[in-house]
């Protein structure tokens, strides 16, 4: 047998399903029903990991979710998981797990001299290194982050699948316990509907695998059974709640296939993440054990009274066979017992001078023997306990001394009290009070956040004998329901034996031989940040005296466990040292989540493609058998440019832009935002909107518009139509949709109510197709029933008509200065026009373009892009676009800021055009314009390229760009000073380079 | 030339298992109402039978037309045999342009249908509002959200579902909802 350490019988475990596992390599057995710390626990391994910072060997101290050491890299390639609690693996068949933080070896680890250097690395050091020398930081970072990592994330990507979901309830349950349970038993069948969240994979919290009456576990099996059959309760087993947020929103994550191990989920999803809106919350998270800070308190060997409690009922493994149990309160009594009768030698070390005469008589009955009065004064076994020395300890409980005593043992279980586990009250934003009955934090009742309604029951709210746990649990449950309107279900709670706490003398800090912090012992009290009371010590010398500094400081508490075995010794170690009381120093508050959660849940089906959605227009098939390349506007699809075989994307862009202007071009423009405007000021309303004059545009004319912001800033443009009297059609900037809507929707309902103006967003109602060249005129009226003549349809008007059969609205405008029209179909017809379309371009040559193509023709003609040559710091003014803005209005949107003081000044950055001495060179955008050239940066930047093109249609590079006071100096060079070093000298230009008449969109 | 051929964003397509059936509907006409309740609601009662003085977030059905409560003055007509001009014409007929809007966005949205015992599980995996037959029945309806979409859901009987999405978000919502369909079932 190579379980050397499993019981023969007893625990939850079933002996007839072996299964294998390996750990640092090493093959070893378990059993279904194990984890991994409870496998590794009976096959004799002690040894987990080294520590974070001294790298000091490390082994298990607790059973569940409190765990501070036994963190372990979970298995290999894309399903490794780093800093796993082993008491929290679920074990399966082929099981690969491996310590962490060791080089070359578990047994054998250099980064050991640390514990050595201890006294180089003092509380601080971090911060330290940050102050001085300053220039040291960057060595001192390198050999910092190397050797203070813990495990190593996957780098291949997460190959499983998760699901998110929300839910909704009027009372969730925290906790499977006697106190979660008896909350739900009030809950079911009371018409409520409920949930229950639990960390473990069975009910019964603290009671899983105890011994406890047959009416106990009758009443628990029938609690189980009514929540899984109701519909409206919901039982999540394998559940951790994570965070607690306002107005009852919590998350949890639900372990759906991690214990059936890797590769084995069958399509399910691995985790789920759950958004929770409760009504009502019950709190019945129970209490977790602290240890005491002795000497040297973190061999491997020393663990949690409960812990090694849990390991025999649960799992069936005694820890050690020589077990001493070291108690400042009663309750670890039953744990010397308990390991008593299952055969182990057992010795009691209580720091009591009386402790309960019943209590010691029955240890001392069962074979135990029992020091009253002592303490441990030092631990011996660097891999491993082989023994400790224990002395009796002076009245004042600050020194040891007399009669010292060794004891062989490889396991030591202490316990140093409960402390109630209070972090979702904490998160919930309730406060905590200190209850002297118990030495600990309790929720304060009266100092709860009002819109968090949540009540807390059982050992969580500083109850801890079962009966009570139960009472109070059930009280909870009902007074829940009934605050939802519901009547609690009535079921009797069953009887159960008597338990709890008992009595407890506090002792934070275990004197030794030496003063804390003298000597080579250590005193722990934070395990997985390394923090000790020597520390602590340190932190108030220095004079980081509140919890808030103390915690910064020392970095205790701030450990992935969240400090869940720390932060009351912490707190009362400091307390002693400042002669204050524990409340005195404060409590932290907690903070979600409550153990560590992969990115992955909380993603959940929200990756790759679901990530953010890729619209397409109603047109995206013809573009994909085109052979588009597209480009990500917004989370718009659109064809980029339409590269023929063996073109890259230059020569594709410079062909399309000679052809759009040789013969005629079509562009996919469904993406344009159009809103839909109507009511009888809504030509007013536009005046507003607009710098320019509405009122006074003819029905079945186009106007183009540039919106400012309050502040005289061009923030949006687009042309707009009136499609009758009371009827307007705007268009938007394609990113730019939503944010026009919602700024017209502000001002008609927080400014202008009384306006009848309705807003309507019609962007994909509609599929656009914009023609663009000198034939585009003839390609349109071979396919088309509308009189396309320039008397019968001018510039700058819509008709509607049929286009291709197809009921079209078509708007003569242009963004490239051709000739143009843009054809608005309902989408569901926007395939069917874009065919027809191209079929009837065949005769015309008609030539396909996408965005690039767009962005240098309209760049040849100096049209502005809002949102690429404008950034919100120009205005119309700065844009040469005055002949935009109104004279004769009374006002429009942005109007006063534009005689502004800065806004009216000289030389603020205008528009112009940019000629590069070199006609074959495309300046950056980007690029800066310096008023001098200097060696290096800095250089005083006068103006910067906002678009920049080689332009086949002028025959040469062309660009554009903001130049402090860029209109006066047309006709100057000006240079720029490029990334790389370079040196370009431009010619200030216009930006118009073609058709500067502007007769070609008009003809 | 013959008539143009139409397309919806998922050409009609469908996806069933187990627990779940999802279909795109058929285009519709759909007309965006804003103005006046009462005005409103004579227009509709007129022309397809229909009161617009509903409660907030339901839904009501005469023959081939369900109007949706959208706001306190707006409202969704769609109708199944109409064409949406000639909807628009008739509404119109009473209801005036200078205090109304009347807007075709039969194209604006599609119908995405679901319907079988994890239809509910797959929505709520997508939209935080609370769909429980106990707040949610047959006859409400509500803007929300599913995933990134913006979405008008709502809730018929026999647990059936429609949700109406952008087109450009249709095929998004419908990878979405295979997606999750197979991870909700037990």
């Amino acid at each position: 047998m190579t379980q050397v350490q499993r019981l023969d019988k007893g625990g939850l475990i079933n002996r007839d399903k072996p299964l294998h596992f390996t750990f640092d390599g090493k093959r070893y057995t378990g059993f279904h029903g194990d984890t991994l710390a409870s496998a590794l626990l009976a096959n004799g391994v002690r040894l987990l990991g080294r520590s974070f910072k001294y790298h000091r060997p490390r082994g298990l101290i607790a059973a569940g979710s409190e765990e501070p050491n036994a963190l372990v890299q979970l298995e290999e390639g894309a399903y490794t998981e780093p800093n796993t609690r082993a008491t929290c693996i679920e074990l399966y068949d082929g099981l690969v797990a491996t310590s962490q933080n060791r080089w070359p070896s578990l047994q054998f680890d250099v980064g050991a001299v640390n514990s050595m250097l201890s006294r180089f690395l003092p509380a601080g050091f971090y911060y330290k290194t940050f102050m001085w020398p300053a220039s040291m930081w960057m060595t001192y970072e390198k050999f910092i982050r190397r050797a203070a990592g813990l495990g190593r994330s996957p780098t291949e990507p997460d190959p499983d699948v998760y699901h998110s979901t929300y839910a909704h309830c009027d009372v969730l349950i925290i906790g499977a316990g006697p106190a979660g349970l008896a909350a739900a038993s009030a809950a079911v069948d009371s018409g409520a509907r409920a949930m229950l969240v639990d960390e473990q994979s069975q009910a019964g919290g603290a009671l899983i695998g105890k011994n406890q009456s047959g009416e106990f576990d009758q009443w628990r099996a029938e609690i189980v059974d009514a929540m899984q059959r109701h519909d409206d309760f919901t039982y999540l087993p394998r559940t951790t709640l994570t965070g607690y947020f306002d107005y009852n929103y919590l998350t949890a994550v639900q372990r759906v296939t991690d214990h059936l191990g890797p590769g084995r989920s069958e399509g399910k999803p691995r985790q789920r993440f759950w958004k929770i809106r409760a009504r009502q919350v019950v709190i019945a998270t129970g209490s977790i054990e602290r240890p005491l800070v002795f000497a040297d308190n973190d061999r491997p060997g020393v663990m949690l009274a409960n812990a090694v409690d849990t390991y025999i009922d649960r799992y069936g493994v005694l820890p050690g066979n020589d077990i001493a149990v070291f108690t400042n309160n009663d309750s670890a009594y039953a744990t010397a017992l308990n390991a008593g009768n299952r055969g182990a030698t057992v010795t009691l070390v209580d720091t009591r001078r009386q402790p309960p005469g019943a209590l010691v008589t029955r240890c001392e009955d069962a074979g135990i023997r029992v020091f009253k009065g002592h303490a441990i004064s030092s631990v011996a076994g660097a891999q491993g306990v082989t023994s400790v020395r224990i002395m009796p300890l002076a009245a004042d409980g600050k020194t040891l001394r007399g009669q010292a005593w060794e004891i062989t043992c490889s396991i030591v279980a202490n316990s140093g009290g409960w402390t109630p586990s209070a972090h979702m009250v904490s998160q919930s934003g309730g406060k905590l009070r200190y209850d002297d009955s118990i030495h600990g934090f309790v929720p304060d009742t009266s100092r709860a956040k009002a819109i968090n309604p949540n009540v807390s029951a059982g050992a969580c709210n500083g109850v801890f004998a079962t009966a009570q746990c139960l009472k109070q649990g059930y009280e909870a449950g009902a007074a829940a329901i009934d605050r939802c309107g519901y009547k609690a279900n009535d079921r009797p709670l069953p009887e159960v034996a008597e338990d709890g706490l008992g009595n407890i003398e506090p002792l934070w800090l275990v004197p030794t031989v030496h003063p804390v912090g003298e000597g080579s012992a250590k005193h722990f009290h934070d395990f997985q940040n390394d923090v000790t009371a020597a520390d602590i010590h340190l932190a108030a010398r220095e004079g980081f005296l509140s919890v808030e500094h103390l915690k910064r400081y020392t970095t205790t508490g701030m450990a992935t466990d969240q400090g869940k075995t720390s932060n009351l010794n912490a707190l009362a170690i400091m307390a002693e040292i400042r002669g204050a009381q524990i409340p005195e120093v404060g409590t932290t508050t907690f903070r979600p989540p409550f153990t560590p959660l992969t990115f992955g849940a909380v993603g959940g089906q929200e990756a790759g493609e679901l990530f953010i959605q890729e619209r397409h227009t109603p047109m995206h098939p013809c573009h994909v058998d085109d052979g588009a390349v597209f480009e990500d506007v917004g989370d718009w699809k659109r064809p980029w440019y339409f590269p023929k075989a063996g073109e890259d994307m230059h020569s594709a862009v410079q062909r399309e832009s000679l052809a759009l202007r040789q013969s005629v071009g079509m562009l996919d423009a469904s993406t344009l935002g159009k809103i839909d405007i109507q009511g009888a000021d809504a030509a007013g309303f536009l005046e507003m909107i607009y710098t320019n004059n509405w009122k006074n545009l003819g029905v079945g004319r186009c106007r183009y518009g540039l919106m400012l912001n309050e502040h005289g800033m061009i923030f949006d443009d687009g042309v707009t139509t009136r499609v009758g009297e009371n009827h307007f059609h705007m268009t938007t900037t394609t990113g730019g949709a939503a944010r026009v809507l919602n700024w017209l929707e502000e001002w008609l309902q927080t400014e202008w109510p009384e306006l009848q103006v309705y807003c309507t967003s019609v962007t994909e109602q509609w599929a656009v197709a914009a023609l663009n060249g000198p034939r585009a005129r003839e390609l349109l009226q071979s396919v088309c029933d509308i009189d396309c003549s320039q008397e019968a349809f001018p510039f700058m008007s819509m008709r509607e008509g049929r286009v291709a059969g197809i009921p079209a609205r078509v708007c003569r405008i242009s963004f490239t200065g051709e000739l143009a029209y843009e054809i608005n179909v309902p989408a569901r017809y926007g395939k069917a026009l874009w065919q027809a379309l191209k079929d009837a371009g065949s005769a015309f040559d008609l030539c396909l373009y996408g965005t690039e193509t767009m962005h240098v023709v309209r760049a040849e003609k100096g049209f502005i892009i809002a949102g690429q040559d404008t950034d919100g710091t120009v205005t119309p003014f700065d844009m040469d676009m005055a002949w935009i803005v109104s004279k004769t209005k009374s006002d429009f949107l942005g109007k006063r800021s534009l005689s502004r003081s800065d806004t009216a000044r000289e030389g603020r950055p205008q528009f112009v055009g940019l000629l590069t001495e070199d006609p074959a060179v495309v300046l950056p955008e980007g690029a800066h314009i310096v008023a001098e050239v200097k060696e290096a940066p800095p250089m005083t930047t006068i103006g910067h390229v906002t678009s920049s093109y080689m332009s086949p249609n002028v025959g040469r590079s062309i660009a554009l760009g903001l130049l402090n006071d860029g209109l006066s100096r047309k006709g100057d060079t000006v240079t720029l000073r490029l990334m790389n070093g370079d040196v370009v000298e431009a010619l200030v230009t216009d930006p118009v380079f073609v058709d500067n008449e502007g007769v070609r969109a008009r003809g | 030339m013959g008539d143009p051929v139409m397309q919806t964003p998922l050409n009609q397509q469908v996806y069933t298992t187990e627990g779940l059936a999802v279909s795109e509907l058929p285009p519709s006409a759909k007309i965006n109402l804003r103005g006046d309740v009462d005005v409103v609601s004579d227009a509709l009662m007129r022309t397809d039978g229909l009161s617009a003085q509903m409660a907030a977030n339901t839904f009501t059905a005469a023959g081939a037309a369900t109007v949706f409560w959208l706001g306190p003055d707006e409202r969704l007509l769609c109708h199944t045999e109409k064409e949406p001009q000639a909807l628009i014409d008739q509404l119109r007929e009473t209801l005036p342009s200078a205090t109304s809007a009347a807007v075709d966005v039969s194209d604006y949205y599609t119908v995405i249908q679901l319907s079988g015992s994890n239809a509910r599980a797959v929505l709520a995996s997508g939209t935080p509002l609370d769909i429980h037959p106990s707040v949610f029945a047959a006859g409400q309806c509500a803007q929300t959200r599913f995933g990134n979409a913006s979405v008008l859901l709502s809730c018929k009987p026999d647990g059936i579902y429609d949700l109406q999405v952008r087109w450009s978000f249709a095929r998004y919502v419908y990878q979405y909802i295979c997606r999750v369909a197979g991870y909700v079932q037990e």
